[in-house]
C-alpha cells in the first residue's frame, strides 16, 4: 500500500494531464467527424476510441505501479518477446492496407505489434544505454544501432514503412541522451539526410514540384522503398570508403 | 523520474545529461513555436481563403430531371399523356455494410419484384466503395416505396427521388403517332449531344414524343450539395439554385371522337386509317393496326416488352399509315382520269368496249370483272365501273407512260410529304429509266398497262393517297399534313407556337379538271363499284376503290379513298378519309365498309355502333362485349 500511496504523491501530473486532454481532444475530432451538418451522427467510430482510451488507462495505472527500476530486468525478455511476436504476423499476419501487421483479435478490434515493439525498443535501448555508460562511443553506437535495425527490418518487409521510419528518431534521441559523441550523431543525420536527398531527386519532377509534402507520401510506395534502401546502403558504403580512407 | 536513484557517481555525467535535456528542451520549443505559427497562419491569415475553396471544392450539383411536357386532342382538354407520380430508388453502396450486403440485396429483390441479377449488375464490385448514388429501379410505385420506408433498417443506403414517368392515358391506337420514351442510347449521344443532350436522358423514341423531344423536354433543374472527399453528403440543406422547367404541352390536331371511330371501324384488321382535313392538311386520325401499349415502355421489363414487340411478325411498331407503301391499284385511276382530261389525251365521252380481257403482246390482260365484261364505257363510265380495259387502252394508246409518270409525280407520288412523324416513306413512282437501271431490262407496253391501273412497282403510303384526294379536294393545291396544332405553355396555357398550313404541292392541272374528276369520283358512289358499300345518308361522299394484286391467291389489299361532303361550297368543311386494309386479313373487301362506317359517324355524329346500325351493316360485324 505504501508503493500505491508513494506512486499517487509522485505522480508526474503534468503529463497525466496533458495525455488525458489530448486522449479527450482525439475522441472528441473522431466523434465530429462523424457528424453529419445536420447534427445526426453517422459513425460510431468514437466509441471505439472510448474503449481504447479507457483501456489504456488501465493499463496506465498498472504500469504506474511497477517501479520502473524493474523494468529494467525484464526489458530483453520484453524486447525479444515482442520481436518474435513482429516475426510471427509478418507471415501469419491480418492484412490491412496491404500491411501485413495486424493480429487479428474479436471482431474489428486489431492489434499492431509494432506499436509495441516501439515501447520495448525504448526500454531495451535505454537499459543497454545505461549499462554501457564506460565502454566506447563507437561501440555503444553500433550496438544501439543494431537494437532498432533487427526490429525495423522485420518491419519494412511487413510493408510498414511508416512505422519503421519513427524508429531512427528514437534512436537518434537517446543515442543523444546516453551521450554518444555528437560526431557520430551528426553523421547519422548527414547520411539521412543523403539518403533521402538522393532517393527523392530522380523523382523530381514527378512529384515534388506538384505538391511541397509529396516526398514525405513517395517514401510509403512500394517501389520506392527499394530506391530508399538502395540510397542508404550508396551512403553508407561511401562513408565507409570515406572513413577507411581519411582515419 | 526519481533522481536520488541515480548514483552519485555519476556526476558528471549528470550535469551534462542535464544540459542534453536542456538543449532538447529548446528544439522542442522552437518546434512548438514553429508548429502554433503554422497554425495561427492557417487558420487565422489564410483562414477565409481556405475556408471558402474547401466549401468550393465539395459543392457538387446534382441534376433534377424536368418533367416532360403533356399531349392532348385537338381541343386542348383530352389528355392523351401526362406524367404520374413514381419513384426512382437508388442505392449508395458505400452505405451497405459489407457483410450486410447479401442479405439487403436479396431482401431488395423481393421488395422490389425484381431479379437479384438486375440488381447485381448495377451494383458490381467495382461499385461497392462508391458514394455515389446508383439508380436501381427507375419506376417503382408509392407502395413500393411505402414498403421501403417501412423496414429501412435492413436497407442502409437506400434512397428514393420522385421521377415522373409517362403515362399513356388510353392512347389506343394513337400510340403510332404519339410514340414512346426510352433511355438516350450511346449513339443518339453522339448525334444529338451538341444539341444539349446529355448521358442518362429520357428521349422521346418514336412519333410526336421524338418529333417534338425538343420542345417537350424542358430543361433540368440543378441542386448543389455539399459533398466530402469521397462524395457522401454532409450538408443539411439541398440548396436548389436552378429549379427544373418543365416541357411544354403539346396539342394535336387529333380530334379523339374520329380517333375512336376510325379505330373501330377498322377493327382488328392489319391496315390503316387516315382521316385528314385538306383545307389545312391537318390529320384529325391517324390509325395503324396491330398499336401497342406505350405504357409498356415505362415498366421495369420495357427490354422483353419491346424485344417482344420487335419479334411479332405483325410488327405493331411500324406506322402503317406512313411506314409502308403498297400498289395504289384501283385508286390510281382518279389520277388517269385527271390526266386524261387535262391532256385531252381521249374524248371523254368516246367509247371504249370492255370484253373482260384484252390482249397485248404474248398475254392475255383480264378486266376484274369475267368475261362478257362491261360493254362499252366512257371515261365516267370507266371509273365509275373501275374498268381495267379502258384504261389499259387509254393509258397505252394515247396517255402514254411519260405522261402518267409526269401526274403521278404531281400528285405527291414518289416523295415523302414531310409529315411531323418520324420515319415516313417515299414511296415509288416506276420510269423507263428507273427500270432500265434496276432490272437492265426495256420498259414495255405491259409496264405502262400495270402501271395505268395502279399495279407493278408503282408503291404509295396511306398518307400519299390522302394528299392525292386532297389536291383533287382543294383544286391543285396539297398543304403538308401535320398531327401539331399547337405548342402551349404548360404553366400559362397559352399558345406559343402554332404552325400554320404550308402549301407543299401546287397543280398546274385546270379547276375544270378537277372539278370534272369530283364529278366522276362522285359517280363511283352513286353508280359505280361503291354504290352498295357506301350508302351513308349522312353525307355526299365521292371517292374511289381500289383492289390491289400482291400474289396472295382470293386476298387484296382493299383501299378507299374519299372525300365529303361533295357539296360542300366551304373547303374548309370536306374531310378526306383514307382506308387501307391490308391482304394478310381474311378477305373481306372491308376498306369501303370502314369508310362508309366512319363518313356516317362523323357527318351524323354517332357512334361507332349507332353508325352501323343506321347503315344496316350489323350482319358484317357481329357486337363486340357489353351492349350500352
Amino acid at each position: 500500500m505504501s508503493t500505491f500511496r508513494k506512486t499517487i504523491s509522485e505522480m508526474d501530473y503534468a503529463l497525466l494531464g496533458a495525455t488525458a486532454a489530448l486522449t479527450v481532444i482525439g475522441i472528441l475530432s473522431i466523434y465530429s467527424s462523424g457528424l453529419t451538418a445536420e447534427g445526426v451522427h453517422v459513425s460510431n467510430e468514437y466509441l471505439k476510441q472510448i474503449i481504447w482510451a479507457v483501456s489504456g488507462l488501465a493499463i496506465l495505472v498498472v504500469v504506474s505501479l511497477i517501479d520502473y527500476q524493474r523494468m529494467k530486468d525484464y526489458s530483453p525478455i520484453v524486447y525479444a518477446f515482442f520481436l518474435l511476436l513482429i516475426l510471427y504476423v509478418r507471415f501469419f499476419g491480418h492484412e490491412v492496407n496491404g500491411a501485413k501487421s495486424w493480429i487479428g483479435l474479436f471482431g474489428e478490434f486489431g492489434i499492431q505489434p509494432s506499436e509495441f515493439m516501439k515501447i520495448a525498443v525504448i526500454l531495451f535501448l535505454a537499459q543497454y544505454l545505461s549499462e554501457s555508460e564506460h565502454q566506447s562511443s563507437f561501440r555503444r553506437l553500433l550496438v544501439a544501432f543494431a537494437i532498432i535495425l533487427v526490429p525495423v527490418v522485420i518491419i519494412i518487409t511487413q510493408a510498414d514503412m511508416g512505422t519503421a521510419l519513427v524508429f531512427f528518431p528514437i534512436f537518434l534521441f537517446m543515442a543523444y541522451m546516453a551521450g554518444i559523441d555528437r560526431r557520430y550523431i551528426f553523421f547519422i543525420l548527414a547520411a539521412i539526410l543523403a539518403t533521402v536527398i538522393l532517393t527523392i531527386l530522380p523523382l523530381w519532377e514527378q512529384y515534388i514540384l506538384k505538391s511541397p509534402t509529396g516526398f514525405l507520401y513517395i517514401l510509403y510506395k512500394a517501389p520506392y522503398v527499394f530506391e530508399l534502401i538502395g540510397a542508404s546502403c550508396l551512403v553508407l558504403g561511401l562513408s565507409a570508403w570515406g572513413w577507411i580512407s581519411f582515419k | 523520474m526519481s533522481r536520488s536513484s541515480i548514483p552519485e557517481r555519476f556526476e558528471d555525467y549528470r550535469s551534462s545529461a542535464s544540459g542534453r535535456i536542456r538543449s532538447l528542451s529548446v528544439l522542442s520549443l522552437i518546434l512548438f513555436a514553429f508548429y502554433s505559427g503554422y497554425l495561427f497562419y492557417i487558420q487565422t491569415i489564410r483562414g477565409s481563403e481556405l475556408r471558402s475553396r474547401a466549401t468550393m471544392i465539395s459543392q457538387q450539383s446534382n441534376i433534377i430531371p424536368s418533367q416532360r411536357g403533356e399531349i392532348y386532342d385537338r381541343t386542348y382538354s383530352v389528355p392523351f399523356v401526362l406524367n404520374t407520380d413514381s419513384f426512382a430508388i437508388d442505392l449508395v453502396p458505400a452505405e451497405l455494410p459489407d457483410e450486410k450486403r447479401e442479405a439487403a440485396l436479396s431482401s431488395l429483390a423481393a421488395t422490389l419484384d425484381m431479379p437479384i441479377d438486375d440488381i447485381r449488375k448495377k451494383i458490381t464490385p467495382a461499385t461497392y466503395h462508391l458514394y455515389q448514388p446508383i439508380e436501381i429501379l427507375g419506376s417503382a410505385s408509392y407502395e413500393t416505396v411505402t414498403s421501403l420506408a417501412e423496414r429501412i433498417d435492413e436497407f442502409p443506403g437506400i434512397y428514393w427521388h420522385s421521377k415522373p414517368v409517362r403515362n399513356y392515358v388510353e392512347t389506343g391506337s394513337l400510340s403510332h403517332v404519339i410514340g414512346y420514351v426510352g433511355d438516350i442510347t450511346k449513339d443518339e449521344l453522339k448525334l444529338m449531344y451538341n444539341q444539349g443532350y446529355k448521358s442518362g436522358d429520357v428521349i422521346g423514341k418514336s412519333g410526336v414524343e421524338k418529333q417534338y423531344d425538343m420542345a417537350l423536354r424542358g430543361r433540368d433543374g440543378r441542386e448543389f450539395r455539399t459533398v466530402d472527399v469521397k462524395g457522401k453528403n454532409i450538408a443539411s440543406e439541398q440548396g436548389i439554385v436552378d429549379p427544373p422547367v418543365m416541357g411544354s404541352s403539346i396539342v394535336l390536331t387529333i380530334d379523339d371522337t374520329i380517333q375512336k371511330l376510325a379505330e373501330k371501324a377498322l377493327g382488328s384488321r392489319m391496315g390503316s386509317v387516315i382521316v385528314m382535313k385538306p383545307a389545312t392538311g391537318e390529320i384529325l386520325a391517324m390509325v395503324s393496326y396491330p398499336w401497342y401499349n406505350p405504357n409498356l415502355f415505362t415498366g421495369s421489363d420495357a427490354g422483353n416488352e419491346y424485344a417482344k414487340l420487335l419479334a411479332d411478325r405483325n410488327n405493331p411498331l411500324l406506322n402503317r399509315a406512313v411506314q409502308s407503301s403498297y400498289p395504289p391499284a384501283s385508286t390510281f385511276k382518279a389520277i388517269m382520269t385527271a390526266g386524261i382530261i387535262e391532256e385531252k389525251a381521249f374524248p371523254t365521252d368516246k367509247k371504249i368496249r370492255c370484253t373482260g380481257e384484252i390482249s397485248y403482246g404474248d398475254r392475255v390482260f383480264d378486266c376484274w370483272t369475267k368475261k362478257p365484261g362491261h360493254g362499252w364505257l366512257d371515261l365516267k363510265g370507266g371509273l365509275e365501273n373501275s374498268c381495267d380495259v379502258y384504261f389499259w387502252t387509254v393509258g397505252r394508246d394515247y396517255l402514254g407512260i411519260e405522261r402518267i409518270v409526269s401526274y403521278a409525280k404531281d400528285f405527291g407520288y414518289g416523295k415523302a410529304t414531310g409529315i411531323d412523324l418520324p420515319g415516313e416513306l417515299d414511296g415509288l413512282v416506276p420510269t423507263p429509266q428507273w427500270k432500265e437501271r434496276r432490272t437492265h431490262e426495256k420498259w414495255l407496253g405491259g409496264d405502262t398497262m400495270n402501271l395505268a391501273i395502279g399495279q407493278g412497282d408503282l408503291l404509295v403510303t396511306p398518307l400519299q393517297m390522302a394528299d392525292m384526294m386532297a389536291m383533287i379536294v382543294n383544286d391543285g393545291v396539297v398543304y403538308q399534313p401535320h398531327v401539331l396544332k399547337e405548342i402551349r405553355d404548360t404553366s400559362s396555357g397559352a399558345v406559343v407556337q402554332s404552325p400554320p398550313p404550308k402549301e407543299i404541292l401546287r397543280s398546274r392541272i385546270s379547276k375544270e379538271t378537277f372539278a370534272a374528276v369530283r364529278e366522276d369520283l362522285r359517280g363511283v358512289i352513286t353508280e359505280g363499284t361503291a354504290k352498295f358499300p357506301v350508302n351513308t345518308k349522312a353525307v355526299q361522299v365521292a371517292g374511289k376503290t381500289g383492289t390491289a394484286e400482291v400474289g396472295l391467291k382470293d386476298h387484296w389489299h382493299s383501299w378507299f379513298v374519299a372525300f365529303g361532303p361533295y357539296d360542300a361550297p366551304d373547303p374548309a368543311d370536306k374531310v378526306v378519309v383514307v382506308v387501307m386494309v391490308e391482304a394478310s386479313n381474311p378477305w373481306e373487301w372491308w376498306a369501303p365498309y370502314a369508310t362508309n362506317i366512319i363518313f356516317q359517324g362523323m357527318f351524323a355524329s354517332q357512334s361507332y355502333d349507332q353508325a352501323v346500325d343506321t347503315l344496316g351493316l350489323r350482319y358484317l360485324v357481329p357486337r363486340q362485349g357489353r351492349i350500352e
